[in-house]
């Protein structure tokens, strides 16, 4: 990474050290272990930052090499992979899924009742997988008797190979008709299996071959090899552990103290989630994740960006036309399903593209921000997002679960847009 | 202010005298004692004039130098103050006003009997109060019980402090649930509240510091300086007194149009509302009245104005980040919120966005202007707007309440834009 620039880059060195702040204010309280930014605009590197540890057990510091789990921000890089089989003419995105993966062929809808499953609509498309519309879930609700099935289905995922869980997923009734909604999904789960299927490789050898290597992207995959252990970061979470669609209200209330004077090291209100040394990310898994199986570095997530906000191309090699880069980043939902939400929590102001969330209103987002902006995070607090009308990057990676727990990402977002000053 | 060079901008200079014939009009005709006028674009004063007397009683004239009670054009001055401590990092939009001001952490919603009272469907934002979407009123109306006691609550408001009279507003009851309505209200007064609270400085002291030194505003305060005390205009109403409620409010009272050939027979038309010298605002005030407290000049509101058309920064002090003012001069109000509307008197092609209305229709306005112009008003007919499209804004001044008594401000809008020739 080149020297940073702030100011040629368009921002305020004083407005910038209010991320500092920002992240001091999360770290020396005892939020969060330790945590990076990176702030990329207009070709150069606007600031980067990496304060506190990556294993407070040890006692290492967070560095800018450190490895994280970045678990949904797997997403994007699956969905780029399945658009670079879609340019290479494999495939239309309306085609049904089940024209690629034929266990999809008998999909029922359960409206209501697992005794009385209806005929979808249409069939689910490759569109609808790239969009989280169609019809599949993640298990996190209570609110359709199929959640529940997820629950028992997959309870035992990391064990088997990817093409057993999507057989298995393909067994399981829609939850929805397809394109009647948007719900957060294992969609991308399938989508790599449809790398797999059409490309003839197995997904972690296809990342590697037509995106890491190609990007550069060295420290990125589905495990952590043993000579790099070393740089990867310990994950924590609340303390008593966490659950999923936590309450929202009581966000500001777990966000650090803005006041100086309250920022005594308290007891810190984490635990540890999972040690590097003993974490299952250190041996290749069975189960190939292309919705959240990679660790990767800001570094590598930062030249994974640049070649989006470039339109699919870094340092004169292209993995995407820019006319797909255009077509995944806009909004692909209609008004009547915008904002996307996750369990209660609503992402006002957000539809969604292929992939990724797109900023359609910045005003309902109550935030700064760009009409057209998109990105996405993941389940450890990590995010990136892309603001092409500004020539922006932000990366911001910790290891805090879950995501919702601290606003800290729309935190960092703001203290971005607010240092802008050209 | 320097030699305005109409031209220049784009002004025609035949054609912009129109405001001076417009503005003599008034003046001539008994129905204002004085006024003065601005409009500036692209960098240079266009225009600049000043008409009759700031007090008849003492024959003092209106000049460019005269202080004015600004009343409401007080809230944009708390909103901006407010957004920098939101882009400081104490605060997000959508933090419950609770958060930080824990006397609203009960409110109550009165949906018509105030024996039923319903906990809110959610909590007011901090958003909702740059809105007025929070629940709250000015007990000005008939139409919820809420409203009289307002009126009794807050008779002897002038004697509170800040800090008192907040804690009587959150103790009486919501007339809506948050968000679901836009009402003008105390809001921004709440609002100076939570900087007082938030910042530890008294509304005065930060506003001093924060905002009128680093932009000049030598003559903006909570009173009239004693020194000042000579260019302090005196404040006129129609004959018999007036009141807040519907009836004599809003643009549409073209009765009160000084038609070119109208004979003057009707004897005296405005009386004295408050002489300069026995004003209230000769004493630093207890209630330090973030929505209506401010005296100020055309050219300290001026100054406030550049800052804001140039995307917060003014003679390189910077009081907020350009994606900042962007997000406060967008309409943040829903559709079926708009236009906005007080009292009877409505808005006609606005909306909202955080303490400005935000003309979102042009054609409903039925006035030349630009769609995304900002704006708002004082009680004593004062009026500015940005339009960020023309690069230009507009202050008028005069001291008549109430406001919308005559259509001057509007009819000094079609003067101005009738004008401009580029």
């Amino acid at each position: 990474m080149t020297t940073v620039q702030p100011q040629r880059a368009g921002f305020s060195v004083q407005r910038l050290s209010r991320v500092g702040d920002l992240l001091r204010r999360y770290v020396e309280g005892g939020h969060l272990a330790g945590a990076t930014a990176l702030i990329y605009r207009k070709g150069q590197i606007a600031y980067r930052n990496a304060i506190g540890r990556r294993d407070l057990e040890t006692g290492l510091p967070m560095t800018e090499d450190t490895i994280f789990r970045i678990y949904s921000m797997t997403k994007p890089i699956t969905s780029v992979a399945v658009l670079m089989l879609y340019e290479d003419g494999h495939f239309l995105l309306d085609d049904p899924v089940s024209s690629i993966l034929p266990e999809f062929a008998d999909v029922r809808v359960c409206t209501g009742d697992l005794a009385n499953l209806v005929l979808p609509d249409r069939p689910p498309t490759v569109k609808d997988l790239l969009m989280h519309t169609a019809g599949l879930s993640y298990g996190w609700g209570d609110d359709s008797p199929v959640e529940k099935l997820y629950h028992q289905t997959f309870r035992d995922i990391e064990l088997h190979s990817l093409e057993t869980f999507v057989h298995r997923l393909a067994a399981l009734p829609l939850l929805y008709h397809p394109g009647t909604r948007w719900r957060y999904s294992r969609a991308t789960d399938v989508l790599g299996r449809l790398v797999e299927v059409i490309s003839g490789k197995t997904l972690d050898q296809f990342f590697q071959q037509e995106i890491f290597k190609p990007l550069a992207m060295n420290d990125t995959g589905f495990h952590v090899p043993a000579d790099s252990v070393e740089r990867f970061a310990a994950c924590y979470c609340p303390p008593g552990g966490f659950k999923f669609g936590g309450d929202l209200a009581n966000r500001a209330s777990s966000r650090p103290s803005h006041n100086h004077g309250d920022r005594k090291p308290v007891q810190p209100p984490i635990e540890l989630y999972d040690a590097p040394r003993k974490s299952r990310y250190t041996k290749r898994p069975a189960y190939l994740s292309g919705g959240g199986g990679l660790v990767s570095t800001l570094g590598d997530y930062l030249r994974f960006s640049q070649m989006l906000l470039n339109e699919g191309i870094l340092d004169g090699n292209r993995v995407l036309g820019r006319k797909t880069v255009e077509l995944m980043r806009a909004n692909h939902l209609p008004p009547h399903l915008v904002p996307i939400e996750i369990g209660d929590g609503v992402r006002a102001g957000h539809g969604f593209g292929l992939g990724m969330s797109a900023l359609v209103d910045p005003p309902a987002y109550s935030q700064p921000g760009s009409v057209g902006a998109y990105g996405w995070g993941g389940l450890a607090t990590t995010r990136f997002w892309i603001d092409p009308v500004e020539n922006l990057v932000g990366l911001f990676m910790t290891q805090f679960i879950p995501s919702d727990y601290y606003t800290i990402e729309r935190e960092f977002s703001l203290a971005v847009y607010q240092a802008l000053v050209d | 202010m320097t030699n305005p060079l109409p031209q220049r901008v784009g002004f025609s200079v035949q054609r912009l005298a129109r405001v001076d014939t417009l503005l003599q009009r008034y003046i001539d005709n008994g129905q204002l004692a004085g006024a003065s006028a601005l409009l500036y674009r692209q960098g240079e004063t266009a225009y600049c004039n000043a008409f009759g007397h700031s007090e008849l009683e003492t024959g003092q004239p209106m000049t460019e130098d005269t202080i004015f009670r600004i009343y409401s054009m007080t809230k944009p001055i708390t909103a901006v103050a407010a957004l920098m401590l939101f882009e400081d990092g104490h605060f997000l939009l959508d933090d419950p006003v609770a958060d930080y001001l824990p006397e609203f952490s009960d409110a109550q919603v009165c949906t018509g009997d105030l024996q039923n009272l319903v906990p809110p469907d959610r909590p007011p934002s901090i958003k909702d109060l740059f809105m007025h979407t929070a629940g709250l009123s000015y007990g000005w109306g008939q139409d919820s019980p809420v409203e009289n006691l307002y009126r009794q609550t807050f008779g002897n408001r002038e004697q509170l402090s800040l800090e008192k009279f907040v804690h009587n507003l959150a103790s009486l009851p919501l007339l809506y649930h948050p968000g679901t309505r836009w009402r003008y209200s105390y809001a921004t007064d709440v609002l100076g509240r939570l900087i007082e609270v938030v910042s530890g400085q008294p509304l005065d002291e930060f506003f001093c510091q924060e905002v009128f030194k680093p932009l000049a505003m030598n003559v903006t305060d909570f009173h009239v300086h004693a020194d000042w005390i000579d260019r302090f205009s005196a404040c006129y109403c129609p004959p018999g007194g007036f009141n807040f409620s519907s009836d004599d409010s809003g643009d549409s009272d073209i009765d009160a149009d000084p038609a070119d050939d109208e004979a003057q027979d009707t004897g005296p038309v405005i009386e004295l509302y408050e002489a300069s010298r026995n004003s209230r605002f000769t004493q630093p005030p207890s209630f330090l009245s973030g929505g209506g407290g401010l005296v100020s000049t055309l050219g300290d509101y001026l100054r406030f104005s550049q800052m804001l058309l140039n995307g917060g920064v003014l003679d390189g002090n910077r009081l907020l980040g350009p994606k900042t003012v962007d997000l406060m001069r967008a309409n943040h109000l829903p559709t079926d919120l708009i236009p906005i509307g007080i009292g009877d008197n409505v808005d006609e092609g606005y909306g909202f966005g955080l303490g400005v209305s935000v003309l979102v229709d042009l054609p409903a306005t039925s006035a030349p202007g630009s769609v995304g112009n900002y704006s708002w008003g004082g009680a004593a007919s004062t009026q500015f707007w940005i339009d960020p499209k023309e690069e230009m804004l507009g202050i008028f001044m005069t001291q008549f309440m109430p406001s919308g008594h005559y259509p001057v401000a509007r009819q000094f809008r079609v003067a101005a834009y009738q004008a401009l020739i580029d």
